[in-house]
């Protein structure tokens, strides 16, 4: 077959194959987006619905209201001051544990933000959770549309996430969100498909910059001058999740694989990497015949852990910087989205249920996988079954250094 | 209510009316080319969906609404990029054995179809919006050059490899199909 007629065949496979019309469902949902979405992207919408009309027992009501509640805060300072039995659970920002924060999956209002012919939309938003388990509440409960990638300042001041267009730089009450600019002009795409992290002196960051012909590379940005350093060597497949050296001269992320459909050409596994700071001497530390995501590395170097999926299983390893001394960690196969504690244990995800199949849970274990323990229930943290095949968790560190105070700005990428 | 807020309350609704008309208009046909490229219809409708919410975000970036249809493909296309990025990590769904175009009783018989999907599967991101663009859009190497916002030569070599790949495995996978 010539090459004009195998054209041609193609043109003819794609036109015979697809539905001619959009559904009417989509159509509806496409049409009615000015009524419901912003034209403007949402950071943190106050609230969005009209209070009903006030009739007029509404001011006894609110006056009634305020007095039970003026009277309940009372009884409960003087239980609390009292020590009469437990005291009521504190929102994480009272409590002396450090805080997670993680991105979990909520059911939000269908105002068009997504197409269901549900009422609701499920949407990975930021939630934070003290390590002892109590006060597990999303960060900004108001917002509608999705986010991703939280990280924390060394000094455990400072949240950044993104909302998928720009990330946001906040503190742990949520507090008057900043842009954190990073400084992507055309032929930058984007800069927060993937996520971003901070050196262990705050002073830099590394992320993923995409570009607009769909091309990728690592990137680091020095804080106080925003000159930013596009790694060349990772383009153009650049990598995820990247993470600094605790020494700030070494990089470490990985790299999406192929898939295995099963046919004639081979599958590329998902690799760990490490490069330079400088984008200097790139080499893959994870073994060619493992598949490898979720890399980060330990608080004293000396380790780096990383999840292995497959089809079906999730296990964690342990490898040295240098590619040496592999250790599998987990065999249960539900376990996932490592990264580690600012102690230099392992937290980790842990599926429940048959294979995996319930909600997960927060499991913490030594670097060798000795002593793993539940640290809470999937209950607690109220995650969905995949929602950490995405995202990990991070724990709040104490005691580092404090970040550059934004805005930050961005000088031209060299 | 002020005279100035009556002027932004019309502009407003102007906006929403313009885009209204050319959402409808483009849909079907934003709704193929997603089709095409993500070879699943549930992840089409999403992508298309969010791409048309996109839009409307950054509806004041659309200067000229003759241009819609170049401005928006662009939009679509970056949405369903990222979605097969995503797609390709969830290693647990394969998109292969989700995808609806294969074998399907809708579609009839066995025939060029069946081979087709499968090895649209293989295909890069870049190199399936290519191939989407060529094969289905017929747009030339210029056009969806300027559409992706890349060098012809770029655009060539995808389609090049990407063909490459196709060949490749319609050949292994069905010596005798027509698709070879």
């Amino acid at each position: 077959m010539t090459e004009h007629d195998f054209e041609q065949r193609l043109r003819a496979g794609f036109r015979d194959a697809v539905d001619k019309a959009a559904p009417a469902g989509l159509r509806a949902s496409i049409i009615a987006i000015p009524d419901g979405v912003s034209p403007t992207p949402q950071r943190r919408l106050t609230s969005g619905w009209r209070f009903p009309p006030i009739n007029r027992f509404a001011p006894f009501a609110l006056a009634a209201t305020a007095v039970a509640v003026a009277l309940l805060i009372g009884i409960g300072l003087l239980v609390r001051s009292s020590n009469f039995g437990p005291s009521p659970v504190p929102g994480p920002t009272h409590t002396k544990a450090a805080l997670i924060a993680y991105i979990r999956s909520v059911d939000k209002p269908n105002n068009g933000s997504c197409y269901s012919p549900e009422t609701t939309c499920p949407t990975n938003r930021l939630w934070i959770v003290g390590s002892d388990g109590r006060g597990a509440h999303e960060l900004f409960p108001d917002g509608m549309g999705p986010q991703s990638s939280v990280t924390w300042s060394p000094d455990g001041t400072r949240l950044i996430y993104s909302d998928g267009s720009k990330f946001y730089v906040t503190d742990p009450s949520g507090s008057e969100p900043q842009v954190a600019d990073t400084g992507c002009v055309a032929p930058c795409g984007s800069d927060v498909l993937g996520s971003l992290a901070f050196s262990s002196d705050g002073t830099q960051v590394v992320f993923t910059r995409n570009f607009t012909d769909g091309s990728n590379v690592i990137a680091t940005m020095d804080l106080a001058s925003g000159r930013v350093t596009e790694l060349s060597s990772t383009a153009p497949a650049g990598g995820d999740l990247p993470g600094w050296s605790p020494d700030g001269k070494q990089i470490v992320f990985s790299r999406a694989g192929e898939k295995d459909t099963g046919g004639p050409i081979a599958p590329i596994l998902a690799a760990v990497l490490v490069v330079d700071a400088d984008g200097q001497n790139l080499r893959q530390i994870s073994p060619a015949t493992l598949a490898a995501e979720f890399a980060g590395w330990s608080p004293d170097g000396s380790w780096i852990v990383f999840t292995s999926p497959d089809a079906q299983h999730h296990d964690i390893y342990t490898v040295r910087p240098d590619g040496t001394d592999l250790r599998r960690l987990t065999t249960d196969g539900v376990s996932m989205a490592a990264t580690w504690t600012p102690d230099g244990r392992i937290l980790f995800a842990r599926g429940s249920g048959d294979a995996g199949s319930g909600a997960p849970s927060f499991w913490t274990m030594d670097p060798d996988g000795a002593n793993a323990a539940e640290l809470m229930s999937g209950a607690v943290i109220g995650a969905a079954r995949g929602d950490f095949q995405w995202t990990r968790p991070a724990w709040q560190p104490a005691g580092g250094p404090s970040i550059v105070p934004l805005p930050w700005t961005a000088a031209p990428a060299t | 209510m002020a005279d100035r807020q009556r002027v932004e309350v019309a502009g407003q609704a102007a906006r929403a009316d313009a885009f209204r008309a050319l959402a409808d208009r483009h849909l079907d046909a934003s709704y193929r080319l997603a089709q095409v490229i993500l070879g699943q219809r549930a992840e089409a409708e999403d992508a298309t969906h969010d791409a048309f919410v996109s839009a409307w975000r950054n509806w004041s970036t659309l200067r000229d609404p003759e241009l819609f249809e170049h401005w928006f493909d662009r939009i679509l296309v970056n949405t369903c990029r990222s979605r097969l990025r995503h797609v390709s990590r969830r290693r647990t769904q394969d998109l292969l054995a989700e995808s609806e175009f294969v074998a399907s009783d809708a579609y009839g018989p066995t025939d060029d179809r069946e081979l087709l999907w499968p090895a649209m599967a293989r295909l890069a991101p870049d190199q399936r919006v290519v191939v989407a663009l060529r094969f289905y859009r017929d747009l030339s190497i210029d056009q969806i050059a300027a559409r992706l916002g890349v060098r012809p030569g770029t655009v060539k070599s995808r389609l090049h490899r990407a063909l490459r790949v196709l060949r490749t495995a319609l050949d292994q996978a069905d010596p005798t199909r027509t698709l070879r």
